[in-house]
């Protein structure tokens, strides 16, 4: 019980320390101190920019880890995440269709998110259906999940390759991932998507203990597998496809975080979901945060820094096994 | 009188894909029964205790616990009262076993987040019981065949059943584990517990099965005691192989030695 507090502890200490250096880099405390009440050039550029930024971040790197954290229980495999489910390529699909297609100017500015939105629950259902055939075994729900992003990724391809390559920058851009583009008052429409959908999954959190045990074990154990397979898949692939839409491509994020901790406490879902939360969280935000300034003033994407860095960090864990 | 039956199977038959596993059984199983059930790979076995433990809804005829109808329980209640050990658990996340263990208690866990769900003794007196103290603190995923057993045994115990099925549980053990493993399960079983298993051991089921179900080609071939049921003629007939029935010295109870082909010839 102590290792577990401690965790606790760094995690929560690890998520001050990285909100403070994402909101102040570059300045010391007394002047983040002053523009978060005062009214000068910087305390504009934390309102407008900083600080929506940090809150995305934040928020997308916990659901990002509590997804995968769930995908990979139910589906029983490690390899498990929202991407590698299929969701990034229907999403990647939707938006650049909605750029194509102009829809921004046609029905307003949520378009893009929304297209996106819509072409993630698309492929995730698609896979969905696939896989209830067998009982949603998970290598099984892997390879389609692989196929379907394949597949979407190569229309992605075609529908660039027939229009016009100016248009595609933004798309490319979000592409690799880019948490620039999101402003305060979209966050009132997402916070509460966020915020529900993760209480959602952390509230059944001892039902996704016992799906660990596999379709047939979990029904005896008391849970009925087939409709806590529909919940958990609907409200994952709500949760991504919204961090997707706003976001982009954010790699390894829902891979990694649970992974490790998984490892490092061995204990029930429970507290795998709230530490993937505040790990994911922090990660994700510190991500930003040196993507921003690495090779300032030019500003890398998240997604390559995650893609990355995460990757590494994975290859060196499957190495030490 | 339908009431005293625990299990009541009437006429189940199951077909996978077109082909009959099971075909029009009969069966009944009282309360505190230790019954194995036995016959060849493939003779339908893991579908007949999936059918019984209300997994799988047989295509005709139905199977009645406590008098009633095994689908109609909420799964959940049903888990209260039966716990069930499938052949093969894959476990995938590295828990710590009595958080493992403690999955088991689920059909008791209140809805609150915060709340751990089951008692730290109540984990601790069944680890005692299945003799796995000494594992404590360790993950699932780096125990022993033998040990992960145990440990899936106890989950299934911290479920509190009044019926314990298993399939196969002993069947990749050395003989320690084979003894003690079921000498466990037959301690419970003198404190009230029902026990439906699977063996492939025939001498195993025969010193601790009080009642044997042989299967054959997805029928039951014949019921009853280990005496009654354990006949040279019922085992060659079932499983195509020579067999000598002797009796075990100690227990009394039949034993039985197969006899290679290259003997038949001679004698």
């Amino acid at each position: 019980m102590k290792k577990l507090r401690l965790t606790y502890f760094v995690l929560f200490l690890l998520l001050f320390f990285s909100i403070l250096l994402s909101l102040g880099y570059g300045k010391g405390f007394k002047e983040l101190f002053n523009g978060l009440l005062g009214n000068d050039g910087f305390a504009f550029v934390l309102k407008k920019i900083r600080i929506p930024r940090t809150i995305l971040a934040l928020f997308i790197g916990g659901s990002l880890s509590i997804s995968g954290a769930t995908l990979q229980s139910i589906l029983r495999n490690n390899l498990a995440e929202p991407y590698t489910l299929g969701i990034s390529g229907g999403a990647s699909f939707g938006i650049t269709l909605s750029v194509i297609l102009g829809l921004n100017n046609k029905i307003g500015s949520f378009a893009n998110p929304l297209m996106g939105f819509l072409g993630a629950m698309c492929s995730t259902y698609i896979v969905f259906l696939l896989s209830r055939r067998r009982f949603f075994d998970a290598n099984n729900m892997v390879l389609f999940g692989i196929v379907i992003s394949l597949i979407f990724s190569s229309l992605v391809f075609f529908l660039f390759s027939i229009s016009d390559p100016d248009r595609m920058h933004g798309v490319i851009l979000w592409l690799m991932g880019d948490l620039s583009g999101f402003e305060i008052e979209q966050a009132f429409f997402f916070i509460p998507v966020f915020l529900i959908s993760a209480a959602i999954l952390f509230y059944f959190n001892k039902e996704l203990d016992v799906l660990t045990l596999g379709h047939e074990k979990a029904r005896y154990v008391g849970v009925n597998p087939d409709v806590m397979y529909k919940l958990f898949f609907t409200v994952t692939s709500v949760l991504t496809g919204i961090c997707v839409s706003i976001a982009g491509i954010i790699g390894f994020v829902g891979l990694i975080v649970p992974h490790i901790l998984k490892i490092f406490l061995g204990t029930g879902s429970k507290h795998i979901l709230f530490t993937s939360y505040l790990l994911g969280a922090s990660f994700l935000t510190l991500s930003d945060t040196f993507s921003r300034y690495i090779l300032y003033p030019v500003e890398l994407p998240v997604g390559v820094f995650t893609g990355i860095s995460g990757g590494i960090i994975l290859l060196i864990l499957l190495l030490k096994r | 009188m339908i009431e005293k039956k625990l299990f009541l199977l009437k006429d189940v038959s199951f077909s996978y894909n077109e082909k009959n596993v099971l075909k029009k059984i009969d069966l009944e199983i009282d309360e505190c029964d230790f019954t194995g059930i036995i016959g060849p790979n493939g003779s339908g076995k893991s579908t007949l205790l999936r059918i019984i433990s209300g997994y799988l809804t047989p295509k005709k005829g139905y199977v009645l616990y406590k008098g009633r109808d095994i689908r109609d329980y909420f799964i959940r209640d049903l888990a209260k009262e039966i716990a069930v050990l499938p052949q093969s658990i894959e476990i995938f996340n590295p828990y710590k076993i009595e958080d493992f263990i403690g999955i088991g208690t689920y059909p008791y866990m209140k809805w609150n987040v915060f709340k751990k769900g089951y008692e730290d003794d109540f984990i601790k007196y069944i680890m005692e019981i299945m003799e796995i103290s000494h594992l404590k603190g360790r993950r699932i995923t780096e125990l022993s065949l033998g040990e992960k057993q145990r440990v899936l045994i106890a989950q299934c115990i911290a479920q509190n059943p009044k019926v314990l099925i298993l399939d196969e549980p002993v069947s990749h053990f050395d003989i320690k584990y084979q003894m003690r493993t079921l000498e466990i399960l037959e301690g419970f079983n003198k404190d009230g517990m029902t026990i439906i298993v699977v063996l492939h051991d025939l001498n195993l089921a025969s010193e601790f099965c009080k009642k044997i179900v042989l299967i054959s080609e997805g029928t039951v071939y014949k019921e009853g005691s280990p005496h009654d049921v354990l006949t040279y003629k019922n085992i060659e007939d079932v499983y195509k192989t020579v067999v000598v029935v002797k009796e075990n010295p100690i227990s009394k109870k039949p034993y039985i030695i197969p006899i290679s082909k290259r003997y038949i010839k001679t004698t």
